[in-house]
């Protein structure tokens, strides 16, 4: 695209382009031009149709940036753990399925010692807390246990050992906890909605995008400012040259699970905050979803994390509303990871790096 | 080269279509899907495969374990030889079908199937079992195209004692239509066989009474988020939703339903997979006037109570909804046929003919069972129940007990 609006004012630079140029090229473009074709008849037949009004698009994007925000947390797990290891961390969406279930288990707890009918604003942080603290430690564990001894070694092994775990984690839950849907406690104070310029949104929503919000601030923080996060930056570099200055990399290592794995057990807890029902199995659904992000965003990437999710969660919630509608499609929300996944194999096809790319990937690839 | 092929396709046909020919004379018996023979003394197996893992587990377990009690009623033994139910995982979905099939049907022993729990399960696991000349008798499957009378050769094998949907989707038209007078519906599904044609049913019925589906919607059973779908719905304002969706969706449906404006008073239908108490844990306290159209436990035959109570003696819990009468019910089926063709030889062997087995299940007719007197018509379809609406009036899990919560409010 950006080439023919070049062609423009710099005539000539089309001539080359046509030159060089492959059949490949032409056949991504005319991808490229369908794809916004597609979109934007939709778009437009969305509109016209006008079954939504403004504010039902209003709630649908507040429920996009929540979901989205969880995407973010999940996905910054794997684009931490990535970005160390060269190693996707198919175990983390289980990690966060045992974060929710430390959630429930602490709720229930706090409700037996009546924190929860006393002080009920102090037991959101609580319940948060233990599930940061039981995502932190499993994560560790599962660093220690399956993919330490995979250090140095180049192949796909730590890989299928991370599904592994991800098995291991789903169906020793599964035993501990059975295969039922579990509910999530309300706070009492989080039952009811917010009303804000004429709009109603439910307070665990609101919640959820803050308390995101504020997770991911402070993991930026940390990796920004601190010693331990220019050390994990420094590993993330180059582990050998890193381990010459004396930085302790299997320390840094064990540092990011941990951290990883406590924003994975946040997210956890909000994602059980949103929609109150819990199961073994939802770590896998919402781990493929939060790789998605870290993928859509740039793997390696925070902001890319952050953004991937963002836009995945919109995506999702907005997609069939807005586009698919367009095309009367009979029973449009049956589609919705459609838009969410073809938007990812765009990006693979035409932005293999990712929204914002990583810094070194050229260097690493 | 063009023969050729056809030759070859013709004969994958042959071989995949029915399990011909294969006739076997062993003992005494001669059949022409083949012969089980049982030595003396040797168990009599019988495969299960239900629902073992997944979120509809409890409706697994629960029938399995009321085969394990009609075999125990059945004396433990037929013509002599002790009863051995072998059980499978088949989830709730069609690889779990597949795979629990597949293990049932090579095992040479396996007599007859009882299973699986759902309709996904039997689309894939049905004609691999009779493949191999193995009749299954489902116990939850109730999608109608399973005994379609146009249904694939393989499903030739399958029977089923739980009814068929198209009975279930008349009777909740019948009630939407008589009792509530409604003009207007909506329905949901999840793409699953069970969901996808109870729903394509009841909007045949339905329209064919005159009202009108004013929106027809699908889900996939792993949402989360059923906002959309439920503005989407709202703006055709329905009286009434009719949803079969399963547990976890059934819960955020619920939940989720009054956050969007203009549902609050629309009522919601279920189907009889929410029976069960883990429906009220999903939904907390929205589940209270949730109404759902399942088999009426309470008008099911006088041996009910009574194998209520040896079921909670055995398992130390009460069963849930009716799953595990059908689970009774289809051991009893598949005993009394086995009882039927089993022939014994002077040392005691026991020699069973897999077609003569077939066409006795096919031929049962008034046998007493748990849900009525279970008949089998040509295509396979023995259920006896009939069928209440049932509403949930308690969001205390332990309340949990057909007739009182949820309760039978028609007919």
């Amino acid at each position: 695209m950006s080439e023919t609006a070049r062609s423009a004012t710099e005539p000539g630079v089309f001539a080359e382009w046509l030159r060089r140029s492959t059949w490949v090229d032409f056949i991504l473009l005319a991808i490229r031009i369908g794809v916004a074709a597609l979109v934007l008849v939709g778009l437009a037949g969305g509109l016209a149709a006008g079954t939504y009004s403004a504010a039902d698009f209003v709630s649908f994007t507040m429920f996009g940036l929540t979901i989205g925000s969880i995407y973010a947390l999940i996905a910054l797990g794997y684009t931490m753990v990535y970005g160390i290891l060269r190693m996707i961390n198919f175990a983390h969406g289980d990690v966060m399925m045992v974060g929710s279930f430390a959630g429930l288990f602490a709720a229930g707890g706090l409700n037996d010692a009546g924190v929860l009918g006393a002080f009920p604003l102090l037991a959101l942080p609580l319940v948060l807390a233990a599930g940061m603290a039981a995502g932190a430690l499993v994560s560790i564990a599962i660093e220690r246990i399956a993919y330490r001894p995979f250090l140095h070694v180049r192949s796909l092994a730590p890989l299928i050992c991370a599904i592994g775990m991800s098995f291991i984690l789903q169906y020793a839950a599964r035993g501990l906890f059975g295969t039922r849907n579990r509910a999530y406690p309300g706070f009492g104070w989080m039952e009811g909605t917010v009303s804000f310029a004429g709009l109603t949104i439910p307070i665990p929503q609101v919640v959820a995008f803050v308390a995101a919000l504020i997770v991911l601030a402070g993991l930026l923080a940390v990796v920004r400012l601190t010693r331990l996060g220019k050390a994990m930056r420094a590993v993330a570099e180059d582990r050998d040259a890193a381990a010459l200055v004396g930085i302790d990399v299997t320390a840094v290592i064990v540092a990011t699970f941990a951290i990883g794995g406590a924003m994975a057990g946040v997210a956890g807890v909000l994602y059980a905050l949103v929609f109150k029902q819990i199961t073994v199995f939802m770590g896998f659904f919402l781990g493929v979803k939060g790789f998605a992000a870290a993928i859509l965003g740039g793997i390696g990437n925070l902001g890319g994390a952050l953004l991937g999710g963002l836009v995945l969660g919109l995506a999702e919630a907005l997609g069939p509303a807005l586009i698919l509608e367009g095309y009367h499609l009979p029973a449009p929300y049956q589609l919705k990871d459609v838009i969410g996944y073809g938007m990812l194999v765009m990006i693979l096809i035409f932005r293999p790096q990712g929204l914002l790319g990583e810094r070194l990937a050229a260097k690493r690839a | 080269m063009k023969t050729k092929l056809l030759y070859a396709a013709s004969l994958a046909a042959l071989l995949m279509a029915a399990p011909g020919a294969r006739a076997e004379t062993v003992g005494p018996v001669t059949d022409a899907l083949g012969v089980v023979k049982i030595g003396k003394g040797q168990p009599v197996v019988i495969g299960g495969y239900s629902s073992q893992s997944g979120g509809d587990t409890n409706q697994g377990i629960d029938e399995l374990r009321g085969s394990e009690i009609a075999i125990r009623d059945f004396g433990g033994a037929v013509l002599g030889h002790p009863v051995k139910l072998a059980g499978e995982d088949a989830q709730c979905t069609a690889e779990g079908g597949q795979t629990a099939a597949t293990k049932l049907a090579g095992n040479k022993q396996v007599v007859v199937v009882l299973g699986p729990s759902c309709s996904s399960g039997a689309r894939a696991g049905a004609p691999i079992l009779w493949r191999a000349g193995i009749s299954s008798v489902a116990i939850g499957a109730t999608a109608p195209a399973l005994t379609a009378p146009d249904r694939p050769d393989g499903f030739k094998g399958f029977l089923r004692v739980v009814p068929n949907d198209l009975k279930s989707a008349a009777f909740t038209v019948k009630y939407a239509v008589e009792k509530l007078g409604v003009k207007n519906v909506a329905t949901i599904h999840d793409g699953s066989p069970y969901t996808e044609q109870l729903v394509r049913a009841f909007e045949k019925d339905f329209t064919a009474k005159g009202g009108t589906i004013v929106a027809s919607e699908a889900i996939s059973p792993t949402d989360t988020d059923l906002r959309p779908v439920l503005t989407r719905i709202a703006a055709k304002k329905p009286e009434i939703i009719f949803t079969p969706v399963f547990t976890s969706s059934v819960g955020f449906l619920l939940r989720q339903k009054d956050e969007v404006s203009g549902l609050a008073d629309t009522k919601v239908i279920g189907g009889e997979g929410v029976f069960s108490a883990n429906v009220i844990e999903a939904a907390g306290p929205k589940v209270v006037g949730f109404r759902i159209v399942a088999p009426s436990t309470d008008l099911f035959s006088d041996k009910f109570p009574a194998f209520v109570k040896a079921f909670t003696e055995e398992y130390g819990e009460a069963p849930i909804g009716g799953f595990s009468a059908y689970g009774h019910d289809a051991a009893t089926l598949a005993l009394t046929a086995i009882k039927a063709v089993g022939k014994s030889d002077d040392e005691g062997n026991l020699y069973i003919g897999r077609q003569a087995l077939h066409e006795a299940l096919m031929a049962t007719k008034d046998l007493p069972g748990l849900t009525g007197a279970l008949t089998c018509d040509a295509n396979g379809d023995c259920g006896a129940a009939t069928y209440a609406i049932w509403e949930f009036n308690s969001d205390d899990q332990s309340s949990f007990a057909p007739g009182t919560n949820p309760k039978r409010i028609f007919p």
